[in-house]
């Protein structure tokens, strides 16, 4: 999918150009449904997350200085992604009737929805910029690799070198999203 | 006595992996209650931890949502919202009353409905069928960083344009690589609906040595799941239920009821 077909979808979202944002349901939801059905969900929260996605989308739009820098595609599932992963915490929640439940308006969910979704970015862009070596050692540690595999793969001289690159790399993640301007905003 | 000058991150890093003694840990606590730049630090470690094991945690109460709560609460927000429900009414409507259509076809041509159910419920089974989890893992042990890792993360990212010109790139540049590859190859092809070469990318994994070749076969069902053709499809299923090793052989199984 190309720039300017994302140019066209967010234009049509800030008109309600029904017959595009019709096929945006039509050629992005089916994905999303796949998604939300495989980890907890039904039909019908999927296209409840889809439209709080597009919404809260074009919120972004309205009033920030907002791009896609990624396909239209793939911005909107990673964004429904999120806010189902943010709607099963909130059920967890319910369930287990944990902790004391703050009264928010409808208004004031969806912006911190589109806050926590502009942090998520900020943090994937951060590691983005992290070098190769650090995105990947990172990446296998977070998915638990053993130390073992990882100083096999990376030529290390030992578990504990394995472990200092490791947590370099962690300090440098965190360094690079503290100078950002947004961290104060959204951390 | 913690050295929160010196021993900064790495005290950060026991903290929140839970190796510190319990009286450690009470010193510690203490000093992130006294300390908001420490608290704060230990607060991002703690997003960024989430932010790969893919957790969810909240935002902060005290972040300002002014100007968000301002639109949001506006009526040409409003009336935006109604309009992407109604025409999310629209959508799921539409889809539940295909079926019913199709009947009424059935009046008028009895091969127009078969057709045209036939097509509708291949959709919704390749939604149901197709699965990332089915993806292979190319991590290798290679002390090297390997062109086929970016095409799993571009794949991932749901680029699949990206991936297909990596992947090309490395089938050509490589001689020796891990046949699993293949299957990415396909599934990008399959994702830009170029279900020929995704069928030829397939048709490599299923020919190939690989232990694993019996993915070539499911992933040749799916293209022909998500591209509706039925005979081909049923005797690609037929191929993998006759061995019980062959990958997804309960899938394909419970595939073919659903689609007799």
């Amino acid at each position: 999918m190309t720039q300017s077909n994302s140019n066209i979808y967010l234009k049509a979202l800030l008109d309600g150009d029904e017959k595009i944002i019709l096929k945006i349901y039509s050629e992005m939801l089916p994905n999303v449904a796949s998604f939300i059905k495989k980890n907890k969900g039904t039909q019908h929260d999927a296209q409840e997350i889809f439209q709080k996605a597009l919404y809260q989308l074009t919120a972004r739009i309205k009033i920030r200085d907002f791009e896609i820098n990624t396909s239209f595609e793939a911005y909107l599932f990673t964004a429904c992604k999120n806010l189902w992963r943010r709607e099963l915490n909130i059920r967890k929640k319910e369930v287990r009737n944990d902790g004391v439940f703050e009264l928010v308006s409808e208004e004031q969910d969806n912006s911190r929805a589109v806050l926590e979704q502009e942090r998520w970015e900020l943090f994937e862009e951060k590691i983005i910029s992290l070098s190769d070596n650090c995105k990947e050692l990172l990446q296998l540690y977070f998915k638990k690799v053993s130390y073992k595999v990882i100083v096999e793969k990376f030529g290390y001289a030992n578990e504990n070198t394995a472990f200092q690159r490791v947590f370099k790399c962690k300090k440098r993640l965190a360094e690079l999203v503290k100078l950002d301007k947004r961290f104060q905003e959204l951390c | 006595m913690l050295d929160i000058n010196n021993n900064r991150n790495e005290l950060i890093e026991q903290y929140l992996t839970g190796i510190m003694t319990p009286e450690t840990t009470f010193a510690f606590e203490k000093l992130i209650a006294e300390n908001e730049s420490l608290a704060k630090d230990v607060e991002l470690v703690k997003h960024l931890n989430a932010h790969f094991n893919e957790n969810y945690i909240s935002l902060k109460n005290k972040i300002d949502t002014t100007d968000l709560d301002s639109y949001f609460r506006s009526d040409e927000a409003k009336i935006l919202k109604k309009t992407i429900e109604n025409i999310g009414i629209t959508y799921a409507s539409k889809k539940k009353f295909k079926f019913p259509i199709s009947i009424a076809a059935s009046l008028i041509g009895l091969f127009i409905c078969v057709a045209g159910y036939f097509q509708f419920s291949k959709h919704d089974l390749y939604d149901d069928y197709y699965t990332e989890t089915d993806m292979p893992s190319l991590v290798s042990r290679s002390a090297t960083h390997d062109l086929s890792i970016e095409i799993v993360y571009a794949y991932q990212e749901r680029q699949f344009s990206k991936a297909n010109n990596l992947y090309l790139t490395y089938i050509e540049s490589t001689t020796s690589f891990n046949e699993n590859i293949f299957i990415y190859g396909g599934m990008t092809y399959l994702k830009l609906n170029e279900y020929d070469k995704a069928l030829i990318e397939f048709n490599k994994m299923t020919l190939s040595n690989s232990i694993d070749n019996s993915k070539g076969l499911w992933f040749t069902a799916m293209v022909y799941l998500k591209n509706d053709n039925a005979i081909k499809l049923n005797e690609t299923l037929k191929i993998i239920i006759k061995n019980p090793e062959n990958f997804n052989y309960t899938k394909a199984k419970q595939l073919l009821d659903e689609l007799d």
